[in-house]
Parts: structure tokens; C-alpha cells; sequence
């Protein structure tokens, strides 16, 4: 059963007549150089950028006028800059609460810690004990392990991997790597990682892509 | 030397300029919106309480309308931002405008109303303990609300509004609602006022923006809070002190200090206040 469908997307000359197709549960890896336009494809299905034309299904239904902040419901991402995808002035519990939020309707946040803690101590780095942390106190390579379990914290279909390690040292983008596997394995659900480091393709994933100059190579 | 009177004078107008700067904390802080309909939105809320005071309305439930009709102005705002595209400032410039004419429509065509002699909140009251338990109950409810699942939406937004939208925080609408809020406050500040005094000035507004930043600095300065909700209460602790350190320039006859030079003082406490901030933090680096 089909998860993605993109059928004949363009947007802003970066992206011209793309098509990809990804099945329900599919571990897709997305490689490419600085400049294939992998980023602008993570926007195009998070709902960062609109397209000028084509059409986004998920599950068969079309979701290409519906905004960033209501597909992230059913689509679930972490961003390149842990600075970005996470706020340094909440506690990790607050984090943690918005995210947990996304795709409730109600502002209910009752009995949650323990779902939280649960949660973050899949990461190992004692994350569950510091909930009333600052995030702003964390490493590089701590906010973008939080920014994951952030991601999977409520329900959702797909899950958006933007270079998740392009903002850390080396150390740091092992363990997050290492990390995003026992995940996402754990999870079982529909994953489309993009990086620029090919070392991660050999152990990860279902399908490589390479991406160039906008267009995709199978 | 301040009298004790004019000490609780201080607090009086303290307390109602410090839900006007509750206000202007909501959008200059929480939501990271420079709104500058705040001169305006006072002037409404009194207009407002005003004339609904003096044609025999209860002054609770005129108070209630001048806070709706922040909330409304709020809206108007925040639809010019998100809607209009346009500039955070320039959207607060032109409803403040706007308002000017529709401030004086409310007050039938006159500069100022009278009425001191109709019935206000403060009436066979004690004015301080009933300013204290409106600002309580005001504060007390706002605070509420952003420790809430919402309020923690609301807080995000002028944090990260890149973020947003990632955790399906619809942000245009969180920015509208801000400022609804803050409007509302600011409004409610200008009607309270307006019965305080018993009348109301279609130029009363002005300085509100500045006074209420004076009060949200000094209140960050003095109590140091670090969780955001609780930074409400120091903007009314802020204003108390501004209201009452004003008050001692102005009556010291130190640097033959005069009433008119009020702006001169304020600005003066401001820029001192923020130039001793910048040279703490140089000082660490």
C-alpha cells in the first residue's frame, strides 16, 4: 500500500516534474550533494514550501493545499539545526508537552510524565531525569535526540529525517545515528531519512535514492 | 518628601497601568509582536467604560465591554499582520490611527466625558483593596491559562515560529490571539483608569507603550523570574515601582524636576535600566 505518492512536482526550478513513490512501512534513504534540492523535497512534503504544481497523496488522499501545520498530524519531522527544531528557553517537559500536543485537539496534558519518561529513556542519556532542564542546556547532539523522541511521541504515519547530523561532530552524529536506527526500527513505521553521508546507507534503510540536479535516481 | 497618600496614589495607578503592561508583555514578550496599537487600545477601553458608565450601565459590566472591545481591536491588528501582509508595526501604527477617530465617535465627537458623579467600580469601596482584587483575579486568569496546554502553544510561538508549525502549532492564528489578548488587557487598563478618574481624554493613550515597557523592564530587573508565566506578576510589581519612582522625581524638587518633564525621567529610567542589563552581560563575556 502506497504511504507518499508525489506525482509530477515542480517548485521554484529546484524541484522539476518529480515523482516518488513510498509504500506503507518502507525505510527510504535519500542521499544527494549540497544543492540536489533533498532539502526542498523535506519542505515539499513536510508543507514548508508550497508547490507550483503537481500533487502530494498520502495514503491516496491529496494533501497538497493543506498546511505545514496540520499535516504534521500525520507527518512527523526532525530538522537539520537542533536550535530550530526544539525551544532553548522551555524545559524538556514543555518541549515534550507541545509535541505530545501536535495532533490533539484538546490542551489535555494530564499523566504524560510517565509516557515521557518512558519514551526518552529508549535514548539512554538520562534525559528522563532532567526533564525540568532547560533545553538551552543541552548539547547539540542531546537537542536533536530530544527533536526525535519529540517526533514520535504522538501518533503518526510518516516520519521526515532532515539531515539530522549535518550540525554536529562527529562523536555526536554516531550516537544520533545509532540512535535514529533503534528508533525507528522499534517504531516499524514509514521513514524517509535524507543525509549527504553515504556511510549510513549501507546499514540503514529498504531503498537508496540519489537526488541530482532536482531529479531523482533509482 | 512623598507623602504616604501619594504613596498608595502609586500603587492605585500602578496596578492599573500594570494589566496595561501585562498587555504589552503579551505581545512584546510571549508572542515577539511589536505592537503599537497599545496608545489607542487604552483610549477605546476608557471611551468605552465611559460612556457606558455614564448613561447608568454597571461599571463590572462596562469594564466587561472596553476588554471585548480590546479583544475586537486586537483582532483587527492581528488580521492586518497575518492576513493583509502587513509589517507587525505598521499594522498596530494604522489601527492606533484608525482608532483616534473611532475613540472620539464613541465619545460622541467630544475630547472628553465627565462622570464623576455616576456610579464606578470603586464606588463606597476601598479603591486600593478593589484595585488589588480586580488586578488578582485578572492576573490570576491569565496566568492560568499560559501555564495551560494552550498558554505552552501561545509561549512557543515568540520563541521559534519555525517550530511551530513542525508540532502543528498553527502560528497566524496563535499571533491573532495574542494580541487579542494583550488588547483586551490594555483595554481593560483604559477603562479602569477612566473610572478611577471619573472622566476620560481622547489623548490619555499616549506613552501607554512606553510606560508599560518601563514597567515590564523594571519588573524583570527587580524580581528576576525565569518561568515565563510568573513574568506576569513582575510586570505589575514593575509598574508599582515606576508609578511610585516617578511619583518621588516628580515631587523631590531634585534638578528642579516638573511635572511636564514625566516622558524625560521615563525615558531616562528606561535607557538606564537596559544600558545596565548590556554592560552586566559585556562584563561576563
Amino acid at each position: 500500500m502506497t504511504a507518499l505518492e508525489l506525482i509530477d512536482v515542480s517548485v521554484n526550478g529546484i524541484l522539476e516534474n518529480l515523482n516518488l513513490t513510498i509504500q506503507k512501512g518502507e525505510f527510504v534513504i535519500l542521499i544527494g550533494a549540497n544543492g540536489a534540492g533533498k532539502t526542498t523535497l523535506f519542505n515539499t512534503v513536510s508543507g514548508a514550501t508550497r508547490i507550483d504544481s503537481g500533487k502530494i497523496l498520502m495514503n491516496g488522499s491529496d494533501i497538497t493545499n493543506t498546511p505545514q501545520y496540520k499535516r504534521s498530524a500525520r507527518i512527523s519531522s526532525v530538522i537539520q539545526e537542533p536550535r530550530l527544531g526544539t525551544i532553548a528557553e522551555m524545559t524538556i517537559l514543555e518541549n515534550l508537552k507541545l509535541a505530545y500536543m501536535r495532533n490533539s485537539s484538546k490542551f489535555t496534558l494530564r499523566n504524560t510524565v510517565g509516557y515521557f519518561k518512558e519514551k526518552l529513556e529508549l535514548l539512554g542519556i538520562g534525559l528522563e531525569n532532567r526533564l525540568n532542564e532547560y533545553v538551552g542546556n543541552l548539547s547539540g547532539g542531546q537537542r536533536q535526540l530530544l527533536s526525535l523522541v519529540m517526533a514520535i511521541l504522538s501518533d503518526y504515519e510518516i516520519l521526515l529525517l532532515d539531515e539530522i547530523t549535518a550540525a554536529l561532530d562527529p562523536k555526536a552524529s554516531n550516537t544520533v545515528m545509532d540512535m535514529s536506527k533503534k528508533i525507528i526500527l522499534s517504531e516499524s513505521k514509514t521513514c524517509l531519512m535524507i543525509t549527504h553521508d553515504v556511510r549510513y546507507t549501507k546499514s540503514f534503510g529498504d531503498r537508496v535514492l540519489e537526488m541530482k540536479g532536482g531529479q531523482l535516481s533509482f | 518628601m512623598i507623602s504616604v497618600q501619594e504613596i498608595l496614589t502609586s500603587i492605585d495607578i500602578g496596578l492599573i497601568f500594570g494589566i496595561v503592561a501585562v498587555g504589552i508583555y503579551l505581545t512584546f514578550r510571549t508572542i515577539n509582536f511589536a505592537d503599537l496599537t497599545c496608545d489607542g487600545s487604552f483610549v477605546l477601553g476608557a471611551a468605552v467604560s465611559s460612556v457606558l458608565v455614564k448613561y447608568g450601565t454597571n461599571p463590572y459590566i462596562a469594564l466587561f465591554v472596553s476588554l471585548i472591545a480590546g479583544g475586537i481591536i486586537g483582532l483587527c491588528t492581528g488580521i492586518l499582520h497575518v492576513k493583509v501582509k502587513i509589517s507587525d508595526l505598521l499594522s498596530g501604527i494604522i489601527v492606533a490611527f484608525i482608532l483616534y477617530s473611532i475613540n472620539l465617535r464613541i465619545m460622541g465627537n467630544a475630547p472628553n466625558i465627565t462622570f464623576m458623579d455616576n456610579e464606578s467600580v470603586f464606588s463606597g469601596r476601598d479603591t486600593t483593596l478593589t484595585l488589588a482584587g480586580i488586578t488578582f483575579f485578572t492576573i490570576a486568569a491569565l496566568i492560568s491559562l499560559l501555564f495551560s496546554g494552550f498558554g505552552l502553544k501561545l509561549r512557543s510561538t515568540g520563541y521559534n515560529r519555525k517550530f511551530g508549525p513542525i508540532i502543528g502549532i498553527n502560528i497566524k492564528s496563535m499571533i491573532i490571539i495574542g494580541l487579542m489578548l494583550s488588547n483586551s488587557m490594555i483595554a481593560l487598563g483604559g477603562g479602569l483608569f477612566s473610572q478611577y478618574q471619573g472622566f476620560c481624554d481622547i489623548s490619555e493613550g499616549t506613552g501607554t507603550l512606553v510606560s508599560g515597557l518601563a514597567s515590564v523592564v523594571i519588573g524583570e530587573k527587580v524580581l528576576q523570574f525565569k518561568k515565563e508565566p510568573l513574568l506576569i506578576l513582575s510586570c505589575i510589581v514593575g509598574s508599582i515601582i515606576y508609578r511610585i519612582f516617578i511619583n518621588i522625581a516628580l515631587n523631590s524638587d531634585v534638578f528642579g524636576i516638573k511635572t511636564s518633564d514625566i516622558n524625560l525621567v521615563t525615558g531616562f529610567m528606561i535607557i538606564s535600566i537596559i544600558a545596565a542589563r548590556r554592560m552586566k552581560k559585556n562584563d561576563c563575556a
